[in-house]
């Protein structure tokens, strides 16, 4: 689905991101693991368009290289960003709509209150009112209503009570079977283990560890550095 | 006294309507693209020079003599936008960049508009006639500005609640970062908004010309007053640039009854200072994310 090759994003004399090669299979949950700083945002950025970077990337046939952050929605790429952005002014509805590509975005809207009942209830409710939660619900089920093929969640858990973090859990399982791809940036290394399939190690920019996250989960030296153990 | 207070409102309500408008399109304009227009006063008068030649030279009806005026300020908005925007704004510090270009425009658009028609005002008839209600006497091209101005403003009040278009627009108002993660046109809906303000300028200038007659420093006055009420209502607020728009109408006229039309102006800014001290983000404005 998507193939990152040497990827690179700097901020002036930032080294952000080195040289960095992975790939997100159709179907399939892949963590990029890291602590503050890493560069996880900065690759979901690159990816987005949202910083000039250096390198391939291509979803599926597409080379998103050159694309505006628009067309690379377009090409069905979307990203719930940290620390959610949505428009806090606007209701939960609005800020559905306005991820919405082209057609049928009653029908989307309908399915994306089926998948986050919690959004359903609070339909005209300001988006800025809520709670933390709920709006990490919102910036998920709206970076949906563009029907993309690979949803990027940029810490995802951040902030959020035990229960709520399990439930962002079943949601990635429901939309893998869906047949979604997903690209996952965590700090959360334990989370990200247990729902991602592969994943990707990163420290200040450069690719340290790769691999299942079930050998991931079991290696010492990961246990003891992101897993706390 | 009551008759010259109701008279007093009702051209002091169209003057504001006037007032409200041009606020609308710089308040947007700086909400959407964060960037202040200092060219919008000329869009204004360029328009009311479209309108004003549409009427003498075409012969043109009013309604047409409208919609000229809407065409000319969209015209022109888009130049703007393509000569001094769009390259600009995305540099560092592009925003206060813009600030001297579009200065720059303003004052080469005004010089052009004196040279080549001269500082005589030119007039034209807007609506005919005059309307009594008891002792008050308004003229029919006020009472249109009004009832046109409201129209717009619900107009404008519906595309922006309702419709894609409005809904990216303050997507976009509300967070550059956010609208473009979803997926916004962020440069096609900056010129649209650019687009749009320019149309109610020129509009705005086709509606007033009848009333204030046309010399080239119309743009000039308007814009002060415009800056003052987007200043007063919050800088991004279109609630705020609207009511205080009218407000400051009806306060100039209310000081007309008492004194010179420069104590109005003097008033004016006395109230400008003392919200700059009191509430620096305005009567309507909210701090921003
Ligand atoms: N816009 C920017 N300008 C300059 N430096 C930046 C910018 N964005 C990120 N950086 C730098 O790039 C590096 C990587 O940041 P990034 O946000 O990608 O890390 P991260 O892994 O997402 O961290 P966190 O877990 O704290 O979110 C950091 O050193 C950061 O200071
Ligand atoms: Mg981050």
């Amino acid at each position: 689905m998507l193939q990152v090759e040497r990827l690179g994003i700097r901020y002036g004399a930032v080294e952000a991101v080195d040289n960095l090669t992975f790939h997100v299979p159709d179907s399939t949950c892949v963590a990029l693991i890291g602590s503050n700083g890493a560069g996880k945002s900065s690759v979901l950025k690159g990816i987005m368009g949202l910083a000039s970077a250096t390198g391939s990337i291509r979803l599926g046939n597409t080379d998103l290289g050159g694309l505006k952050s628009h067309q690379r929605v377009s090409a069905g790429i979307a990203l719930s960003p940290e620390g959610r952005h949505v428009f806090a002014d606007m209701s939960v509805k609005e800020n559905l709509l306005v991820g919405a590509a082209g057609h049928d975005r009653e029908a989307l809207v309908t399915e994306m209150f089926g998948l986050f009942p919690r959004l359903g209830e609070r339909e005209k409710q300001i988006a800025g009112s809520m709670s933390g939660g709920e709006q990490q619900m919102l910036a998920i089920a709206r970076a949906l209503m563009s029907k993309p093929k690979l949803l990027m969640l940029d810490e995802p858990t951040m902030g959020l009570a035990p229960i709520i973090v399990d439930q962002v859990i079943v949601l990635i399982n429901v939309l893998k079977k869906r047949g979604l791809s997903i690209l996952l940036a965590e700090q959360n290394a334990e989370m990200a283990l247990e729902v991602a399939e592969h994943a990707y190690v990163l420290e200040t920019g450069r690719l340290k560890r790769e691999g299942a996250s079930a050998d991931l989960a079991r290696d010492p030296a990961i246990q003891e550095d992101y897993l706390g153990l | 006294m009551l008759d010259l207070f109701l008279q007093q409102s009702m051209n002091g309500f169209a003057q504001g309507m006037s007032y409200a408008l041009i606020a609308l399109g710089l308040t947007m304009v700086f909400g959407v693209l964060h960037i202040i227009n200092f060219a919008h006063g000329e869009v204004y008068m360029v328009g009311a020079l479209g309108a004003v030649l549409a009427a003498t030279y075409l012969g043109a009806p009013y309604f047409v003599v409208l919609g000229v005026g809407i065409v000319v300020g969209m015209a022109l908005a888009w130049l703007i936008a393509l000569a001094g925007i769009g390259k600009v704004l995305d540099r560092k510090d592009g925003s206060s960049t813009v600030l001297l270009t579009t200065f720059a425009i303003s004052i080469i658009l005004y010089e052009a508009v004196v040279t080549f028609f001269g500082p005589t005002p030119l007039r034209i008839e807007g609506i005919p006639g005059r309307s009594e209600f008891g002792q008050t006497v308004v003229t029919n091209q006020r009472l249109f500005v009004i009832a046109v101005g409201l129209f717009v403003l619900a107009g404008i009040e519906f595309v922006l609640r309702r419709s894609d278009i409005g809904r990216q627009i303050r997507a976009l108002a509300s967070s550059a970062f956010a609208a473009q993660v979803v997926g916004i046109n962020v440069e096609r809906i900056r010129v649209v908004t650019f687009v749009a303000a320019g149309a109610l300028a020129g509009l705005t200038g086709a509606l007033m010309v009848p009333i204030t007659l046309f010399s080239p420093t119309i743009g000039h006055s308007i814009i002060i007053n415009a800056f003052v009420v987007v200043v007063i209502g919050g800088m991004g607020s279109a609630a705020g640039a609207v009511v205080c728009g009218i407000a400051l109408g009806l306060l100039e006229a209310y000081v007309a009854i008492f004194m010179p039309q420069q104590f109005a102006s003097a008033l004016i800014y006395a109230l400008l200072l003392v919200t700059l001290l009191i509430r620096p983000k305005g009567l309507f404005g909210r701090a921003r994310a």
